[in-house]
Order: C-alpha cells, then structure tokens, then sequence
C-alpha cells in the first residue's frame, strides 16, 4: 500500500513538470497551430541561461530564472520576427521545418557552448518531505511543482480570458484571417505568443531540473519533450487545463500503470504513454479536451 | 538553349540512352576507384568519402524514398521511418548471423515483415489527422530501442550489445562471385589517359572486392527500388496517392478508396524503410539499439526536406547529405578562423539546422528543385498528347514518326529530376 | 423508374435541422435545377447523395441501388460523379494527370502491378487518349500538361468538369458551376452542359445561384428554403409560384 501511495506521489511529480512544458507547447499551438519542435530547445537554454546568472553572476536563484524567463521571451520575440514572420501563418510546412531546424541549432550550439557534461542545478523549493505515510514520501518539491503547475495556469487563463492581449491571441489562434480584418496586428500578437511560450517553457525547464535528483546538460529536454508532447496531444492541443490533464495521465501510466500491469516491462513506460495516447486519439482524434477541426466542404 | 526535346521521338530514346549509360559510367567509376572516391580539402583537412560511407548514404537514401512515398507522395506525417529501419537492420542480421541466411536472402523475409507491420501501425493514421500522426510515429519511433533492449527479446537482438552480421559477433562477408573480372576491368581502368591514376595500382585486394561489390550491390538494390517507386508515381494508384495529398475530399468523390491508398503507402513506405536497414546493417555489420533513435527519424526527415519534399531525386540527395555533413562535421579538426571547440560533436547538427532554415527561405522545393531549374535551362523535355500532339502550338520542325511511344521509361535524369512531381 | 429518387431525407446536425423530410426525383436524361436562398441545404443534400454525410432519416434510390449503403468512394462505380462548390482539385499534379485520376474507377492496376509494369502500358495509353479527348472537348488541351495550381478560375471549374466527365458518369452533380464566371461564360456554359448531356447520355443534378442559367437549361426545378422543399416542377411554374417569389424576394409588409 504504502508502494502504491510512493508512485503516486511519483506520477504527481513526473506529471506536474511534463504538464508545465506542456503548457508552453499548448501556447504556441493555441496560437500558430503548430507544434513547434524548437520548444524544449528553448526551454534548455533557459535553464542554461539561469544557470549561468545564478553561478556566474551570483543572482539569488527565483530572481534568476525570472530574468532568464525574460530574457527567453526577447529571443524568442526575436526568432518568430526574423525567422517565422516572413512565411504565411497558414502554410504549416516551411514552418515546421524551420522549428525543425530551429531544434537542431540551438540544441547543437548549447552543446558546443557548455558541452555534455551534467551540471548540478541549484534547487528552487526547499528540500526534504513534505508528508511521510511509513516508506512513503511526498516531497516538498513535488507539492510546489504541483502548485507552480496551477499558479501559471491560473495565470495564463487570466491573461487569455480577461486582457486586450488575451483576446487578440484567441482571435488569432481562432481564424487568422477574419483578426487581420478587423485590425488586430497579427504579427506582435504571435509573436508575444511565441515569448509567453519560450518564457514558460524556460520555467518548466529550471523547474524540471531543480530536482536535486536531476542534472542539466543539452539533451534534458528531448526526454521529457516526447512525454510532454504526449501530454499536450492526449489532453488536446488547445487546452490550457487538458495540457494538466495529461501530464498527470502520462505521469500516471508511468508510475502507476506500468509497475502492475504484468506483461509491461518497466522500460517501456515512454512505450505504454504513446500507445495511450494512439488509443485516445482514436477515439477522440481532437485529444481529450481538445477542440475538433471543422471544414466546410 | 535549352534544347528541346520531343517526348517519345528518336532524339529523347538517344537522351535516354546517353544519360543512363553515363549513370552506369559513374557507378562503375565510383566503384574502382575504391577506398578513396574523392577527397574535399578544406584548410588543413582531407574528407575521404569512401565507400564506407557512401554505403551509408544508400541506406539512408532508400529508407527517405519510403518517406517520400507515405509523406511526400502521400501527404501522411508517419514521421517513424527509423523504427522499420531499424526492424529491417535487426531482422537481416538474426537472418545471416542465426540462420546462415545470404544476405539477399533476408529480403523475403524483410520486406513482407516491414510491409505488414507498416500496414498494421498505418491504421491508426485512417484516424488520427496530421500533427497527430506525426507525433504518435516519432513516438514510436523513439520507443524503438527500448523494446529491442527487453530481456524477453534477448536471444534475438542480443541487447545492448547490439546485433553481429556473422556469427561470434563478426561482420557477415559479402563476397563477389567467381566469374567477375573485377581485376581485369581495374586494370584496364588504369589504363586511361589523364584519369587512369585515380583508379589505383595494380590488383585489386579481396577486401576491396568485396567493399566494391558491396556498393555495386547496394547501388542495383537503390536503383530497383526507385525505379518501382517511379513506376508507382506514374501510374493509376500514384495518382491516387497524390490527390489524396492535395484534397482527399476530391479524391474519394472520384472513387479512390482513401483507407486502402493511405495503407498501401504506409506498407510500402515501410517496407522500404526496413530494405534501407537491411542495406545499413550489411555494410556497417552490427545492428545496434542507439543506432535507430528518433534522432535517426529526425534525421531522415531533414534528409527528406533538404532533398526535395515530393521528389525522387531528393531522396538520394538527402540520403548523401545525411550520411556526409555530420560525418565530415565531426571528422574536420581545424578550420582557420574558427575556435577549435566549435568542431566537435554536434556541429554536424547545426549544419543541418542552418541549412533548413537556409533553405525555407531561399529553396523551399530543396536542393533538387534548384537542379531542376538548371536542368530545364539546358535540356527541355516536352511532353506531347497520346497521338503526338503538342500543346501550345509546336515551335519544333520535327515531324512524329510512327513508332514514337511516350511510354518508354524516362532516362534517370528525368525520371528523377523533371518528369515526376 | 425514376434514376434517382431521394425520398424523405432528414439531416441534423447537432440542433440544426439542415434538411427536413425532402423528396424529389430525377429522370433519366433529365437536367434538373436545385435552387434556394443561402443555407437552403443544397449543397447538404449533395453530400449527402455523395455520401460525405449521413442522413438521420430517409433513402437514397439511384438506378435501383441504395446509395447510402455505399462508402464515398463507391458512388462512382454505381455512376455518380460530382463537382465542388469550391474546388477539390489536386494542384500538384498536372492537369492532364488530375484528369486521368478522375477514370480510377474505370482503371485496374493496382499498386503491385505498376510498381513492376505489369499491363500498365496499354491502360495507361487508353486513359491518355480518353483524358485528351475530354480536354479537347471543353477547350483545355494547351493547359494539359500545365500544373493544376494558379490557373484562372474559370479554366479550373473546367478542368473539374472534365475529371467527372471522364468516370462516364451516369448522373453528374454540379454544385454552382457558374460561381465566379461573367456574363459571357455563364452563356457558355449553358451551352457545355447542354452539349456533355447530351453527347455523353448524361442526368444532370445542378445547385444554381444564377437564375438565368438555371431557368434556361433546366427541365426540372426544385426549391429549397431552410431545408424544406418549397415547390417541384418545370422552370415557368416555378418563377410563378408565389411562395418561390416569397422566399428570394419577401412578402409586401
């Protein structure tokens, strides 16, 4: 019993961190319907970037990855100008290779710029254990992901729903056209879109690798992307709560699922999460949460 | 300039017949000129590209004509091309290695295996829409070395060892058969003026015979295979591949059965996905599990976008700069102005990075469109109606002949750069 | 018997009565009009025919055979072919391979056979010839081997006449074949459907907006207004009924 409460906090702690990348890839697509390869690539750089302002500059690590989150935004603002800007938003090919390409630069310049090497990462929560129940343990680093996870979901819905800005992006992200005719700037409005993006992804990042279990190096971000990306898919592309939704889910089969379903090895728990998430679109080709494509014929 | 041709007249079975036998000029040529096909000089460092290598790029060139088919030609994100790839690699090897199988054996078994396997993971796709798809396939795709390191499976794939071609864990030997001349034919290649040197000296031993056997091999295994693509692309169930790509709603309308034409993409697709492996494992003789990660499916697909989406032609050109640009990335000690830690490891990745960006905005249709464009500008090819009827009004003074049939196989050039897609 | 009979069709989507109880019939050889303000449910009962959706109630007769137990990709065996409203053609093909597709279900290789070449080469020559000849006859042979992307809309709604036209259909659906076209091709084109009814022993079923095209041609004229028929009967009756004019023009207040 007391197993089965351990991996539970366990799926709770997995879940939370793939909700928050999750969150940020939810953004992006909400606004481009694009899934944008580049994201978790972004999201290591800005756990490089507070890395590097909270040893090399000696910055007190919360103040630290706000900067870093900012500093994300910039480049990212940046990216979508330079590169994303001059194509048609409605044309999703050059597009996806360019977050394709946009992937494989930033994850190979962070690799030439501070190597392979695993560095420790300074924790952002306080350490030790929030609950013991005999062998089992909650973290207190679990319980302020989980609480981080809801504060920026909070947050972004308040955004979304009850600013100017909010409304633009819905309008974008709902038909592209009918926004630039009626005036709303569809440029900056992406582009603050691709900033909020890269800003949150920068916290799941600096989140996911203050685990003091956990260690940075360039290539953190590809294994928690592909959970991510299934969280993202299994609760709908485009919802903010279905990205939460499925993160805890894909923590779950991990955790959960995997250890008492016999005849599943315990490797191929990444397996068990892409054959849920095939099962789910099957029958819900929208995600769970998500909202179904509808086209005049 | 350009020099026209008319489709079907005698001037185009000539073009046909010159391009495609200097296509078998180069194919031998490469071949004896064995270890060192070319050397790129950069600074203070040689790029041998050997067969070794160019091997490898046959490989990955057939496993991206299968994207070609189910992505390019067909419209569906199967992004998992690695995972037959490396199905094919494993299950040749058990074949030669466990069963004593010959290499060109193994085929019968890869090719159904992969084919119904691809069919099998494809009905989802009749479901699951576009991004979706993409995602669930690299997922597969990079659960792929997890399940050939189960313990269930260990007498099969040996794990994390990986796979041996040959038994004891050595490399299965392609050997050439008795009756080829191969040292008389580098002999008298030898013996050209001017060009004769780069073919070496003397004899030729057996373990470059069997090297140059080895691509010979695998250059007719590539050429077979995209000469049936071709086939496919020009014909009835080609054209239902394509209107499925461009508007399936059109397409069922006109009586094509969109499951049964996704399906048969992705089982065809697939199929040539794991002949790619078998090739790859052939030449490199060990099948292992890191070897065949999602990072080899992104690949593949940057191989497929800097080719050419939708092209044949840019499968090989994928395939080459795949194998080639990492390669030589890493291999390059010293570019003068460049700091010496900028070499290393992973900018082979950021080449390819660059170049997809580069190429978004400068050549959307890949390297192979440009060809096309600077092939057009020397040889055009006019297609003419099925009783010689040329559209447009004829600026040609040839008259048709009786005999001439636009049937005929194009010649590789065509086929591969102008006349699909 | 009629050569197609649509008989009590009801079609909701959601809380939305697109069509309501709708029957009409077609004869064969006939050309027969479907017209109705915007939202009428005309182009729903062409996908319901061509069986992109299913109706909540009602059947769906052509030439003795249940439609709607056919797939989407069925209905051209039974010689049911159709035009789109706005366009389903495929751009990266050519015009005369977009053509040529439209004959797949007249056509037998399959994916093994053309992968080898196996009886390929007299089919795909007959498939030549026919798609030629259909491109000669509306006036489109200079663009054959032209890409299908970027060509003038009008040439366009041709070329998506002539891929039907090459099936051999039995019944030929078109849906606002004179959107886009000025003055002088709508004439034109009363004239081509005249002319394919004609020279190909079709049934035409039109969905108009252009009353003069359809009055002229027509035969047969039904009215739909909010997914309900509103009038059947030949053109002169139907510009008298009062409710018609009701419908399009409004009642004096």
């Amino acid at each position: 019993m007391q197993l089965f409460v351990q991996r539970l906090f366990d799926a709770l702690a997995n879940g939370s961190t793939y909700a928050l990348v999750a969150v940020a890839l939810v953004l992006i697509f909400k606004a481009t319907t694009l899934v944008n390869f580049a994201q978790g690539e972004l999201a290591m750089l800005g756990a490089f970037v507070t890395l590097v302002l909270a040893y090399e500059q000696g910055i007190p690590m919360w103040l630290a990855v706000f900067l870093a989150m900012i500093i994300l935004g910039v480049f990212a603002a940046g990216v979508e100008r330079v590169l994303i800007r001059p194509f048609d938003p409605a044309d999703h090919l050059p597009l996806v290779i360019i977050t394709l390409g946009l992937f494989l630069g930033i994850n190979a310049m962070a690799g030439i710029v501070w190597r392979f090497d695993p560095r420790s990462f300074p924790e952002l929560f306080p350490s030790g254990n929030a609950f013991t129940w005999g062998s089992a343990s909650l973290r207190w680093y679990t319980v302020f992901t989980v609480l981080t996870v809801l504060v920026t979901i909070g947050l972004l819905q308040l955004l979304l729903n009850k600013t100017k800005i909010g409304l633009a992006f819905r309008a974008v992200s709902s038909n592209l056209e009918s926004s630039e005719l009626v005036g709303i700037r569809v440029g900056p409005t992406l582009q603050f879109g691709w900033a909020l993006a890269a800003a949150v992804g920068t916290l799941g990042a600096a989140v996911y690798v203050a685990d003091p279990f956990r260690q940075l190096e360039p290539s953190i971000m590809l294994r928690v992307l592909i959970f991510a990306v299934s969280a993202a898919a299994l609760g709908g592309l485009d919802s903010l709560w279905g990205a939460l939704a499925g993160g805890i889910a894909i923590g779950a089969i991990q955790s959960l699922v995997v250890p008492y379903v016999p005849f599943i090895p315990n490797e191929l728990g990444l397996a068990a999460a892409v054959v849920v998430l095939m099962l789910v679109l099957l029958v819900r080709p929208a995600g769970l949460f998500g909202t179904p494509a509808v086209s005049r014929v | 300039m350009p020099i026209k041709i008319l489709a079907g007249s005698s001037q185009h079975q000539l073009y046909k017949v010159i391009t495609w036998s200097l296509f078998a000029l180069l194919v031998a040529g490469v071949a004896f000129a064995y270890v060192d096909v070319g050397s790129i000089s950069l600074g203070e460092n040689n790029y041998n590209i050997s067969l070794i290598r160019l091997n490898k790029a046959i490989a990955f060139a057939i496993a991206i004509l299968g994207l070609q088919v189910v992505a390019g030609f067909t419209g569906q994100l199967a992004l998992g091309q690695s995972f037959f790839f490396g199905m094919g690699a494993y299950a040749s090897a058990w074949l030669m290695a466990d069963h004593d199988w010959p290499f060109l054996l193994t085929f019968i078994v890869v090719v159904p295996l992969c084919f119904v396997i691809g069919i099998v993971m494809g009905l989802p796709a009749l479901r699951i829409q576009g991004l979706y798809l993409a995602l669930v396939t690299l997922g597969f795709a990079a659960v792929f070395p997890a399940i050939v390191k189960l313990d269930r499976l260990f007498s099969i794939t040996n794990g994390v060892g990986g796979k041996a071609t040959g038994p004891d864990g050595r490399k299965y030997k392609l050997e050439p058969p008795e009756w080829l001349p191969l040292d008389g034919i580098a002999e008298t290649l030898q013996k050209i003026p001017l060009l004769g040197g780069y073919f070496g000296d003397g004899g030729i031993s057996s373990k470059q015979e069997e090297r140059m056997w080895a691509f010979m091999m695998f250059t007719l295994i590539a050429v077979v295979c995209f000469w049936m693509v071709a086939n496919l692309i020009k014909s009835r169930q080609g054209r239902a591949m394509r209107a499925v790509r461009d508007n399936p709603t059109g397409a069922a309308v006109s009586g094509i059965d969109l499951a049964r034409t996704k399906a048969m993409s992705f089982g065809i697709a697939s199929a040539l996905g794991g002949v790619g492996g078998a090739v790859y494992v052939a030449e490199v003789g060990l099948a292992s599990p890191d070897d065949f990660t999602q990072l080899l499916a992104i690949n593949f697909i940057v191989g497929l976008v800097v080719g050419g989406v939708g092209t044949l032609s840019g499968a090989v050109v994928g395939g080459l700069v795949i194998a080639l640009v990492p390669d030589w990335a890493s291999s390059t000690q010293e570019v003068g102005f460049l700091p010496e830690r900028w070499l290393q490891g992973p900018t082979g990745s950021l080449i390819l990075g660059l170049l997809l960006i580069l190429l978004t905005f400068f050549l959307p249709g890949g390297i192979v469109s440009a060809a096309r464009t600077l092939k057009n500008k020397i040889v055009r090819i006019i297609p003419r109606g099925p009783n010689g009827e040329v559209p447009g009004g004829a600026s040609l003074a040839t008259p048709v002949t009786a005999d001439d049939t636009p049937d005929e196989p194009d010649s590789p050039v065509d086929e591969l750069v102008g006349a699909v897609d | 018997m009629s050569l197609l009979d649509v008989s009590g069709i009801t079609v909701k989507f959601g809380g939305i009565t697109a069509l309501e109880d709708l029957s009409f019939t077609i004869e064969e050889n006939q050309i027969c009009g479907l017209i109705g303000p915007n939202g009428a449910g005309k182009t729903t009962l062409f996908n319901v025919v061509s069986r992109i959706y299913d109706p909540t109630e009602g059947s769906v007769t052509f030439d003795g055979q249940n439609l709607l137990e056919l797939a989407p990709h069925q209905i051209s065996e039974v010689g049911v072919y159709r035009t789109f409203q706005n366009l389903a053609l495929w751009p990266g093909m050519s015009v005369i391979e977009n053509v040529m597709a439209g004959a797949h279900t007249r056509s037998k290789q399959n994916f093994f056979s053309s992968m080898v070449r196996l009886g390929l080469k007299k089919e795909e020559r007959q498939l030549k010839i026919d798609a030629w000849d259909v491109l000669k006859q509306l006036d489109l042979e200079e663009f054959a081997f032209v890409q299908c992307a970027g060509l003038p809309y009008g040439t366009m709604k041709r070329i998506e006449l002539a891929r039907a036209l090459i099936g051999r259909p039995k019944l030929l659906m078109l849906d606002e074949p004179a959107t886009g076209l000025v003055h002088s091709e709508v004439d034109q084109l009363g004239d081509v459907i005249k002319m394919i009814r004609d020279e190909f022993d079709l049934t035409i079923l039109l969905v108009e907006h252009h009353m003069g095209l359809v009055m002229s041609i027509s035969e047969k004229v039904v009215v739909l207004n909010f997914g309900v028929r509103l009038a059947s009967g030949d053109p002169s009756e139907i510009q008298e009924n009062p409710e018609v004019i009701a419908a399009y023009l409004g009642t004096p207040a």
